[in-house]
């Protein structure tokens, strides 16, 4: 079972930052403590910047800033050792050659650790900020453009052999310029000349993350295309059917897939104050009525239901979004995560050194690595 | 009071010497993880420097096509080294460079907005508009845009950051838990910009940055970088090696600076200076010889040729540098090239030598000498208005750093040239800038 939180300043739920200690204006040390949490728990990962479900232009009533995802995951790279750190970046208004340097960069800096959370759809608040349009607007044609940047993307973190950063003292090789290649992209959304100028991330690519479409037409690109897949379920039956439909559309062996359910948590002792805590809240600011699939109660409860999604083939693992930082995540990580263990669900230690391989997903190899040398050269 | 020096680290990540990753000190393999710049954000912070400095590029080091053997370095993010370095310092400042021609200004306000928060008040950014053709045919472009052009861009794109960063108010943050009020609409301010490059309409998603804004820095050396950064700099990574030129510089920035309502002393000029140190003045020499050795030529003849935009590649190494076909492409040359040039033909320079030059710095001022030698010339740099500090730039990593934190910073210190405690937490303190007033962008 695969486990990763999704990190917010004071928590998921948009009246967590009324009853949460932490403090309310945007810094990174909070988060950081929130990182070494997850950390001692063996998450696999943390996840940065995902869209909480706020209601809009509410910030008079609810802490609806996030920080950059892109700085805030470099922030917690040197004060954590083992987990992976993944981060949003829209495929709207930005460019190939930036997301991968950016995060080829990153992969380096945390020795392979890192995930690109590509969200999709998501920028409607930003087209007067940005002053045009997002791209287009229908699904397939918006698919067609965001699979065109993901793979440009690739392209450039492969267009490093990994041999090809020779650092070779006695002949003076720095770069061994017969395998860096120039990508030569000529697409109908890019035109990319690589190669990049950084070499190619410990992982090969980064982890590469994407959100289950709400519209379903998106979907067959979603699951042929992801590493791994956030996946937005209310109920057990809903997750289970939804599970199958992306294999099937992944079109793929799907060992190299995996799929996580969403689920937010309010979690204690006793059930009753669990309950009374989600009631609170909903009552200073009723959460928008979402598909994520909710849990209130108490760890072994959520133990219980986290077996029956399991054995009910509904996932491959869950992403948390705890409704009051720091409460939810300590109780998750203290009382929930050595249940899980003793079921034999999560290993004793992280399993190696990179997220891929936490999530025990084969590290690509380059694809211009099998061509002639600079046969691209002509 | 003794004016005293600023001083900023220049990392990159092979060292500066071009050969210097090949030194034997040097452990090449560790050069991309995260741990060789902790190590060296931790030492400048031990040195008390006001700042680490990062550059940036937007494309390979190349020469017909092909990535460069001996050194085509790799330029990795500034913003993710800079960030990661944050959480491990608690006083040093971080310049962050990126460029005003491949990004939309909205983006990057919030970057540095969010960089600001990250590190409590201690970023700053490097605009460039980025000087390299190669960078074009990354982002889709068939050319690199115009100089003059990029600079009005980047006026533009910085009075757009400048007015999102001030579109909160100090005070719209209440996050009054009791009432439920967590953030005051009346004093977030949506900017409504259309201008010749980009239409911004709404307020940032973040409250002002802890420094009202990132400390704004600027790099270039031509008439039109000159104005500039008169308009918007309050520090500059300048490239001159002599006095004489610093000296010139800073004064034609200076002297620009209130016709922009803007006082000469809102403004730190720190040229970059590459010192190699020894305990004798032949130890330094020594040091600085063998580093030449590691020098293969191809590389430093390229580095020439795309400083001078000039292929000196079927040149002989010991024949004089071609200076009058070089000035007869008539460019708009750089300020380190030109005095490449007048230096070349007043001392008849051989391309070999031009090219030693080169690979040590790339054309920064370099220093070879003892730290009493090191402090001596930057003290005289300072006291004749040559500048008001250093960017420094190791020859290599991490000793080369090393030597300068515990041999010169500490004569510097005894001098009263230099601080022995940070005396504020943030990067403007460190500066002596102020924190600039809301609305101040016009």
């Amino acid at each position: 079972m695969h486990l990763t939180v999704s990190l917010t300043g004071s928590g998921h739920h948009p009246a967590a930052w009324r009853v949460s200690p932490l403090p309310a204006h945007p810094n990174a040390a909070t988060l950081q403590a929130m990182a070494c949490t997850a950390e001692r728990g063996g998450l696999d990962a943390v996840l940065l910047g995902l869209p909480a479900e706020m209601p809009a232009d509410c910030l008079a009533r609810a802490n609806t800033m996030i920080l950059d995802p892109l700085p805030l995951l470099g922030s917690l790279i040197a004060v954590t050792n083992r987990i992976g750190l993944g981060a949003a970046w829209t495929v709207d208004y930005t460019e190939p050659y930036h997301v991968a340097r950016v995060f080829a960069t990153l992969d380096h800096l945390s020795y392979g650790r890192t995930a690109w959370i590509a969200s999709m759809f998501g920028t409607a608040s930003l087209v007067p900020r940005i002053g045009r349009p997002a791209g287009p607007e229908d699904p397939p044609a918006y698919c067609a453009r965001a699979g065109e940047f993901i793979d440009v993307a690739k392209q450039l973190w492969d267009s490093w052999e990994d041999e090809a950063f020779a650092l070779d003292k006695p002949s003076g090789m720095f770069v061994d310029p017969e395998r860096v290649y120039p990508i030569q992209h000529v697409g109908a959304f890019f035109s990319v000349r690589g190669p990049l100028n950084v070499p190619r991330p410990p992982q090969g690519n980064p982890v590469l993350v994407l959100h289950d479409p709400s519209t379903a037409a998106a979907r067959p690109f979603v699951a042929s295309t992801a590493d791994v897949v956030l996946m937005d379920c209310a109920s057990l039956p809903d997750a289970v059917a939804r599970y199958r439909d992306l294999r099937a559309l992944a079109g793929r062996d799907t060992d190299v897939l995996r799929i996580l359910a969403n689920m937010v948590i309010v979690l204690d002792e006793s059930e009753l104050v669990a309950q009374q805590r989600a009631a609170t809240l909903d009552a200073m600011i009723p959460p928008l009525p979402g598909s994520t699939a909710r849990f209130v109660g108490t760890p072994d409860q959520l133990v219980t239901t986290l077996l029956v999604w399991h054995e009910q083939h509904a996932c491959d693992g869950f992403n948390f979004l705890p409704a009051v930082m720091p409460h939810d995540l300590d109780q998750l990580v203290d009382a929930v995560f050595p249940r899980l263990q003793r079921h034999g669900l999560r290993p004793a230690a992280y399993p190696g050194a990179t997220l891929r391989e936490h999530l025990g997903l084969p590290r690509p190899r380059s694809q211009f690595a099998t061509r002639a040398p600079m046969g691209l050269a002509s | 009071m003794m004016r005293r020096l600023h001083l900023g680290l220049f990392i990159y990540p092979a060292g500066h010497h071009i050969a210097g990753w090949r030194h034997p000190a040097v452990d090449a393999r560790s050069i991309a993880g995260v741990d060789y710049y902790v190590r060296a954000a931790q030492t400048a912070e031990r040195g008390k420097f006001d700042l680490f400095f990062v550059g940036d590029m937007l494309a390979a080091r190349e020469k017909d096509g092909r990535v460069i053997r001996e050194g085509g370095l790799n330029n990795i993010d500034s913003i993710s080294i800079t960030s990661a370095l944050s959480a491990v310092t608690e006083c040093l400042g971080f310049v962050a460079t990126l460029s005003t021609t491949y990004n939309e200004p909205y983006y990057i306000a919030e970057r540095f907005a969010s960089l600001d928060h990250i590190s409590n008040g201690r970023a700053g950014w490097n605009i460039i508009t980025t000087a390299n053709d190669d960078a074009a045919y990354n982002f889709g472009q068939k050319s690199h845009m115009e100089k003059t052009l990029r600079y009005e861009r980047a006026k533009e794109f910085i009075d757009v950051c400048t007015a999102l960063w001030d579109s909160w108010d100090d005070t719209a943050l209440v996050a009054d838990k009791a009432r439920g009020i967590f953030a005051d609409p009346t004093h977030i301010h949506p900017i409504d910009h259309k201008g010749r490059f980009f239409s911004v309409q709404g307020a940032l998603g973040l409250p002002r940055p802890p420094q009202g804004w990132p400390v704004l820095v600027q790099a270039g050396g031509s008439p039109a970088g000159v104005e500039f950064a008169a308009q918007v700099a309050e520090a500059i990574f300048a490239a001159q090696s002599k006095l004489e030129e610093a000296r010139a510089y800073r004064n034609a920035v200076k002297q620009r600076m209130p016709k922009y309502g803007r006082s000469p002393d809102t403004l730190k000029v720190l040229p970059g200076l590459s010192p190699i140190l020894g305990s004798t003045e032949q130890e330094a020499q020594r040091k600085e010889a063998e580093l030449d050795e590691l020098i293969l030529p191809a590389v430093g003849v390229w580095m020439l040729s795309e400083q001078m935009r000039f292929r000196l590649y079927d040149y002989a190494l010991d024949a004089p540098l071609p200076c009058a076909d070089i000035r007869a492409t008539d460019q708009a040359f750089t300020p380190r090239v030109v005095s490449m040039l007048d230096r070349a033909e007043r001392e008849g320079l051989t391309i070999r030598a031009c090219v030693n030059q080169v690979a040590k710095s790339r054309s920064h001022g370099t220093f070879v000498g003892t730290p009493d030698q090191l402090a001596d010339h930057m003290q005289h740099w300072l006291e004749t208005g040559g500048c008001d500090g250093f960017n420094i730039m190791p020859a290599y990593f991490p000793d080369e750093l090393d030597v300068f934190v515990d041999q010169a910073v500490p004569i510097l210190q005894r001098r009263g040239l230099f601080r022995t405690e940070y005396e504020g937490a943030m990067l403007r303190d460190h500066l002596g800038l102020a924190r600039p007033p809301r609305g101040r962008a016009s």
